[in-house]
């Protein structure tokens, strides 16, 4: 049965709408699926990122009169986003005018309809099961680190609370990351891919209020994801209508059925492709938890919040006095090739850090004479010792490692009873 | 039509089982009422943190409930073991639970969506380390900093309640309410927040009230299938008891609503007058401290002395030690006498004697845990905090992630 023949004509608004809705998600999709290839994805969609970071500075400079700056990494809420988004707009707007004139006569899409659909449904399949993937495995959010714990509240930005409110709680990552994959499984399989864009909307909506109400700069991006599933969502709104507000009879969903003879092998290798793609994704958050930043990576050598204790310039002590500004009042030690200093004040500075076996070595990136370098000596567990030179003068830190576990944050737990609520 | 005469009969197990959810439902929100009534409506949970809903005693009164309903059913499997279903008691049971969960739904939503749940954060808490704040000192903090997002999460709850009262709507109702108590039962759960009990129950009766149609969802969303709308009985058979049923409920609805938004709004508004009303309010540097006699520097290695003290609303004094930490006092000020208190020891007493010379300048001399403590402290310019001016970018470079 040819759907061109016995699908009714569409209203000419219907059909410049259809031309615009595909001309605009296919562009904002593109290169997917090619770029969610594992490994190799990335390097064959290079030459179509080369493309645009080519046209969307000059689309910038002749269009607006700005510049723009090209991101590495791509995506957030940057200039150059709103400017491609610009010019998806406007190529969508260009094509639609171009296909109007040229397909006058055709009376609907039915077909290209469903083809589109089955594209935006694995695009957004996919965007969900990594959203939900580096979540389940908890990388995008890791567990506070030492920085953030001697942080007040007041001057973390909202988005830092935000992702420390996150890391705090695996379990809670855990389950909001979940819903997305779940929301992503669902819409991978046809019978279900109704289902899976509702969830899909419900996580989505939550995820857009707390990036705008958290100042997180994935917006746009996040907004577009939403759109998707309500675009999903739209063919059977009245069936919705029927089912959850008329109490009406509701109509069957019409798939087309695939060839009797591929049916089943068809939804094994779907099945299987599914799973291996969550797999890998899954395992992608495993490597960037254990490799890069998360719970799982080998900690650095003296990780963790150390108090400095006793300080002597020039073999004359500084107490750890708040009205000292400029002394040091802890060392923070959080990655391999730097460190924080926080001051009397409050204030954090980061600075490059060089470890070798008995020596450490502080850099600064704007000033390469400024290497101050100590000989450092554990002399008891949590107790450190280093001795060397800091702006031309003999200095010696004593740094007490602090019990992280006296952070309540950290060291709280969960409680089935509680007398009075545990909030102080 | 009668459902007593067309409903087929129901199995042994489900009969057993709908008379012990029957007693149990109907025990717990008979409970609930005055729990919600003291808790919700006149407790604001950053000013009386004694409203726990986990308590030992919250836990032996489950324990109760589930005693007694199941004797409850166990008598009345024996008394009424003719009967072959239940088709209108649950009708009514559901109608019972709808409105239940329904208001539970719209009181959580009003009081988020006025922001009186979640007010915004202190200077106390704004000038805590983020690791000595408890999971749900952090929740609370989280909440408290972004109105736009209580806004959304109290309107998604006020919306699952408004489809619940409407029985056309139920299961949407139900479905929403399950999505957004999910979430609120996972947060009550990770960060240790003491309404895991009641969250839980709220999320059961919306379980319950989707079971029945669990077979129709089935078959939409996985198989594809047409489904045949629901067999609403209707509850009155005459057309003008039918009409003033749908007016009555309609009326009660937008007043409870409505009566519920008033609340959250002066409850809010009352506590935003409190605040810019207290005395002494601001953040206060201790200029000099002496203990026992002994004046102490300002080292940050000291564990006793004090750092600031901070009178954000007039019921809290906070002291913020040397090492940053937070702890709260209950205040109670007096021509010149202040009475501290705690929170979880309602024992505990003492007080001090404050002068305030000038403006900016404050001494207070008194007891603390058995020790003769004067201090000397100045009004420090009010801090600006980046997380409460950091406002709304629809541009982000990099991400503002500190």
């Amino acid at each position: 049965m040819d759907p061109r023949n016995t699908s009714p004509s569409w209203s000419p608004a219907k059909r410049i709408l259809f031309r615009f809705a595909f001309s605009y998600l296919v562009l904002y999709s593109l290169p997917f699926p090619l770029h969610r290839i594992p490994w190799a994805g990335p390097i064959i969609t290079q030459p179509y990122q080369d493309l645009w970071n080519w046209l969307v500075p000059r689309a910038g400079k002749h269009l607006l009169g700005i510049n723009v700056t090209i991101q590495r990494g791509g995506g957030g809420d940057t200039t150059y986003t709103y400017v491609q988004l610009l010019c998806f707009l406007i190529l969508a707007a260009v094509t639609t005018a171009v296909w109007t004139v040229l397909d006058r006569k055709r009376p609907e899409y039915t077909r290209l309809d469903a083809g589109l659909r089955v594209y935006v449904r694995f695009a957004l399949a996919a965007s969900m099961l990594t959203y939900g993937a580096y979540k389940v495995i908890p990388s995008q959010f890791a567990e506070p680190f030492p920085s953030q714990l001697v942080e007040p509240f007041g001057e973390a930005s909202p988005m830092g609370l935000l992702w420390l409110f996150m890391g705090a709680s695996s379990a809670y990552t855990i389950f909001a990351g979940a819903a997305e994959m779940i929301a992503g499984l669902l819409l991978a399989f046809r019978r279900t891919a109704l289902l899976g864009a509702l969830v899909s909307i419900g996580v989505m909506s939550h995820v857009v209020a707390i990036n705008f109400s958290y100042d997180v700069s994935v917006k746009l991006h996040s907004c577009h994801l939403l759109a998707m599933g309500v675009f999903l969502t739209l063919p059977h709104l009245r069936r919705l209508l029927d089912l959850f507000v008329l109490n009406r009879p509701v109509a069957a969903i019409a798939f087309r059925p695939p060839r009797a003879r591929f049916r089943r092998t068809a939804l094994v290798v779907q099945g299987v492709l599914v799973a291996a793609y969550s797999g890998y994704l899954l395992y992608q958050s495993y490597d960037a938890s254990k490799n890069q930043w998360g719970n799982l990576s080998t900690r650095p050598p003296f990780y963790g919040i150390w108090t400095v204790e006793e300080l002597e310039v020039d073999g004359v002590a500084r107490p750890p006095l708040l009205t000292d500004a400029t002394r040091w009042r802890r060392v923070l030690f959080e990655y391999p090739d730097y460190v924080s200093v926080q001051l009397m004040d409050g204030s954090q500075s980061d600075y490059g850090l060089i470890l070798g076996k008995r020596r450490l070595t502080l850099t600064k990136p704007d000033d390469k004479t400024w290497q101050p370098s100590f000989a450092y000596e554990e002399t008891q567990p949590g107790l450190l010792v280093l001795d060397g030179t800091m702006d031309g003068r003999k200095t010696r830190l004593t740094l007490r490692r602090e019990d992280e576990s006296s952070y309540r944050l950290v060291s709280r737990g969960f409680h089935w009873i509680s007398e009075t609520p545990f909030d102080p | 039509m009668d459902p007593r005469n067309t409903s087929p009969s129901w199995s042994p197990a489900k009969r057993v089982l709908f008379r012990f959810a029957f007693a149990y439902l109907v025990l717990y929100n008979f409970a609930l009422v005055p729990w919600v009534g003291s808790h919700l409506f006149h407790a604001d949970t950053s000013l009386l943190p004694n409203s726990s809903g986990d308590s030992t005693y919250d836990y032996v009164q489950v324990f109760c409930f589930l005693v007694i309903a199941l004797v409850v059913a166990a008598v009345w499997t024996i008394l009424d073991r003719k009967r072959t279903h239940y088709a209108r008691l649950h009708e009514g049971l559901r109608i019972y639970l709808r409105f239940a969960l329904g208001a539970a739904m719209i009181s959580l939503g009003a009081y988020k969506v006025l922001k009186s749940q979640f007010p915004d954060p202190t200077l106390d808490r704004l000038l805590q380390p983020m690791g000595d704040a408890s999971p749900m000192g952090l929740v609370w903090t989280f909440m408290g900093s972004s109105t736009a997002y209580n806004v959304f999460a109290g309107a998604v709850e006020m919306i699952g309640g408004v489809l619940l009262t409407v029985r056309r709507t139920t299961l949407l109702g139900a479905l929403v309410s399950l999505g957004a108590l999910s979430n609120v039962v996972m947060l009550n759960f990770c960060y240790d927040i003491p309404v895991k009990l009641y969250s839980l129950h709220l999320l059961a009766m919306a379980v319950f009230l989707i079971v029945p149609d669990l077979r129709r969802l089935v078959d939409l969303f996985v198989l594809g299938r047409g489904v045949e709308p629901a067999a609403i009985q209707p509850l009155f058979r005459r057309l003008r008891l039918r009409r003033g049923a749908l007016v009555l409920r309609t009326l009660i609805v937008l007043a409870y609503t409505a009566f519920l938004l008033n609340s959250a709004y002066q409850d809010r508004r009352t506590h935003t007058q409190q605040e810019s009303k207290a005395p002494l309010h601001g953040i206060w540097n201790v200029d000099e401290i002496v203990i026992d006699g002994q004046a102490r520097p300002p080292l940050v290695t000291d564990r006793e002395r004090w750092r600031r003290v901070i009178f954000h609303d007039p019921g809290t004094m906070a002291v913020q030690l040397m090492s940053d930490s937070r702890v709260r006092y209950v205040l109670n000020l007096d021509k010149g006498v202040m009475t501290l208190g705690k929170h979880d020891d309602a024992q505990w007493k003492t007080t001090f004697s404050y002068t305030q010379p000038t403006p900016e300048l404050l001494t207070l001399e008194g007891t603390l845990d058995g020790r003769k403590i004067r201090v000397r402290l100045h009004l420090e310019k009010p801090p600006k905090f980046l997380l409460t001016t950091r406002g709304f970018h629809w541009i982000n470079e990099r991400p503002f992630n500190r």
